[in-house]
């Protein structure tokens, strides 16, 4: 354990002294920014059902798009190309151990994020004279709600990332290769749940709410855990973080 | 395994896609020994050093490090290696002394010995005041491969296996990687490889040469010139005229006979048994005509016998070729 603890500090802080990390960081702030201003302009201008929390982490897909790929394309790919790989793996550690520092590491920045992301809720709705206060439109339910889910997907992108990571040495490659599987990840899903609901195909049916990212965020921004779902990105994230850890094994070999 | 052995090796191989890199090696290495692995470029060192460090696995065959071995208890093995990698690659966001804290905490040092056997190693490989603060990245290849030999040299691993870890240095470095390297002497096993025989005659006790993925010849150089040989060859440097050192010689098949750089004096390469030389040795001197300065089995030198073994190994290929 002390040498996974040492692992994942010596990650994170790679991470921190990356200026990568920081333009990375400026990227996803901005993107967020932005769409927090566009739906506030929004719910000013027109009334509306949805809370604008759950609407805000219903575009969640598109910075984490861009900062999953981003972040964990670095991981194994530049381990790779400068050899330092091999180098780790004199010293009697597990390649599970070095995986899940990678892992975590990369995890805790995603949430760091995040959770920085969301304190433009409480740095608004703080405010007495605020107009999102007076409208109701923050509930800290909603918030927890959304964050729980954002928390409990990330899990399975960043393993996605990490997993893409160790495919390559090259980290475009591994970036492309993310960003494609999240991307195949949210719209797939969109797709197959509408078109269940089209050709009512029972086979679609059974699936739909594993599949359809948007509906379970809703669910969970209404307070409703389903533990399926938990249960679902949590064993698909053990699965590909194995899945790397035979990669690497296999890239060394 | 014998007790005293550190390393035993048996008939591991190791493909890649197919291709034999390694092809049933089989040796072992002594407790305390310096060991030179030589080689062509290709040769097969890299690996046979990676299996040993149990970075990679072999295909088939066994290496026991200190009674443990590679294929079944890897990370027990491990506890005992040190290994610095061909080309020594470091992470380039760390300072010197950050990178050895963080592989002494990796290598299982107790956190309370971390700096101090940081610090211990860094003042060995001439680090401490010159590059301790610097960024790995600004070092040039000399300090790189001075901070790749600390990390190999830090802790208390029993073993050390070094990748060229001479190449890149400036003469005043090569003798201060020697300098370690006799330091640990007796108290380590010391396993490297490195395309500078010199180097390695100047340091090792034995040799392993490795051509094509098989073994060609092991043991001390002494051991190893005889392995050349094959017959009995000897040398022999005498002072004198050339007619008498002839007649002299005449029970022995001369080799080469030319005049050394002093006149009148000659150097002889001649092919004996062990009889006729030392009848011959009788004759020369009884003789008052030849002075003898030199006599005796032909010595050879590490790049002789690298040279004999490789191409040794070549006219075998070509004549299983034809």
């Amino acid at each position: 354990m002390k040498k996974f603890y040492a692992l994942l500090r010596y990650e994170i802080y790679k991470l921190m002294v990356s200026p990568a990390t920081y333009v990375i960081a400026s990227i996803f702030t901005l993107s967020i920014g932005g769409i927090f201003m566009f739906l506030l302009h929004d719910y000013i201008k027109f009334a509306q059902d949805v809370p604008l929390v759950q609407m805000f982490c219903r575009c969640f897909w598109l910075p984490t798009c861009m900062v999953v790929p981003l972040l964990s394309m670095r991981s194994f790919s530049e381990e790779y190309k400068c050899g330092t790989f091999q180098n780790l793996f004199s010293i009697p550690i597990t390649y599970i151990e070095v995986v899940l520092a990678k892992f975590f590491a990369t995890y805790g920045m995603f949430i760091f994020l995040w959770l920085c992301s969301f304190s433009i809720f409480l740095a608004v709705g703080s405010r007495p004279e605020s107009i999102v206060r007076e409208l109701a439109f923050v509930s800290p339910f909603n918030v927890e709600g959304g964050l729980l889910f954002i928390a409990i997907t990330g899990l399975l992108f960043v393993a996605i990332g990490i997993f893409a990571s160790s495919l390559t040495e090259n980290q475009i490659v591994s970036c492309m290769v993310t960003f494609f599987i999240l991307l195949t990840l949210f719209i797939g899903g969109q797709f197959f749940a509408d078109r269940s609901q089209i050709t009512n195909l029972s086979l679609y049916g059974t699936y739909q709410e594993s599949l359809n990212i948007f509906s379970q965020l809703d669910n969970f921004c209404n307070g409703v855990f389903d533990t399926r779902i938990i249960v679902f990105y949590l064993s698909t994230c053990i699965l590909a973080l194995c899945f790397s850890t035979v990669v690497v094994q296999k890239k060394l070999n | 395994m014998a007790k005293g052995d550190a390393i035993v090796v048996s008939e591991l191989t190791k493909k890649y896609c197919g291709q034999v890199a390694l092809n049933a090696v089989s040796f072992s290495i002594k407790k305390g020994g310096v060991v030179g692995l030589i080689g062509p470029n290709g040769a097969g060192k890299s690996s046979i050093l990676k299996i040993l460090a149990g970075i990679i696995a072999g295909t088939s065959g066994d290496v026991i490090i200190n009674g443990y071995s590679v294929a079944e208890n890897v990370m027990r093995a491990k506890q005992y290696v040190s290994f610095m990698p061909e080309n020594n690659p470091l992470p380039d966001h760390l300072r010197v002394g950050e990178y050895l804290r963080f592989r002494a905490e990796l290598k299982g040092i107790p956190t309370g010995k971390i700096r101090q056997s940081a610090e211990k190693v860094m003042r060995q490989c001439d680090l401490y005041y010159e590059a301790r603060y610097r960024m790995i990245k600004t070092l040039s290849k000399g300090y790189r491969q001075r901070v790749g030999i600390a990390d190999a040299m830090l802790g208390n691993s029993e073993i050390v296996i070094l990748d060229e870890p001479t190449i890149g240095l400036d003469p005043y470095q090569i003798i201060g990687v020697r300098k370690i390297i006799d330091a640990n002497k007796g108290t380590r096993t010391i396993l490297l490889s490195s395309h500078i025989l010199s180097e390695l005659e100047t340091v090792c006790d034995n040799f392993i040469i490795i051509n094509r993925g098989r073994i060609m010849a092991t043991g001390s150089l002494d051991e190893l010139s005889n392995n050349v040989q094959g017959k009995n060859i000897f040398c022999a440097r005498i002072g004198g005229d050339e007619q008498a050192i002839r007649e002299n010689f005449q029970g022995v098949q001369i080799i080469e006979f030319k005049q050394s750089l002093c006149k009148e004096e000659y150097m002889i390469k001649f092919e004996a048994t062990e009889e006729a030389y030392r009848l011959l040795l009788l004759k020369i001197s009884g003789n008052r005509e030849l002075f003898v300065r030199k006599i005796g089995h032909m010595e050879y030198s590490l790049e002789e016998i690298f040279l004999n073994s490789t191409r040794r190994c070549k006219d075998q290929d070509n004549t299983d070729d034809s």
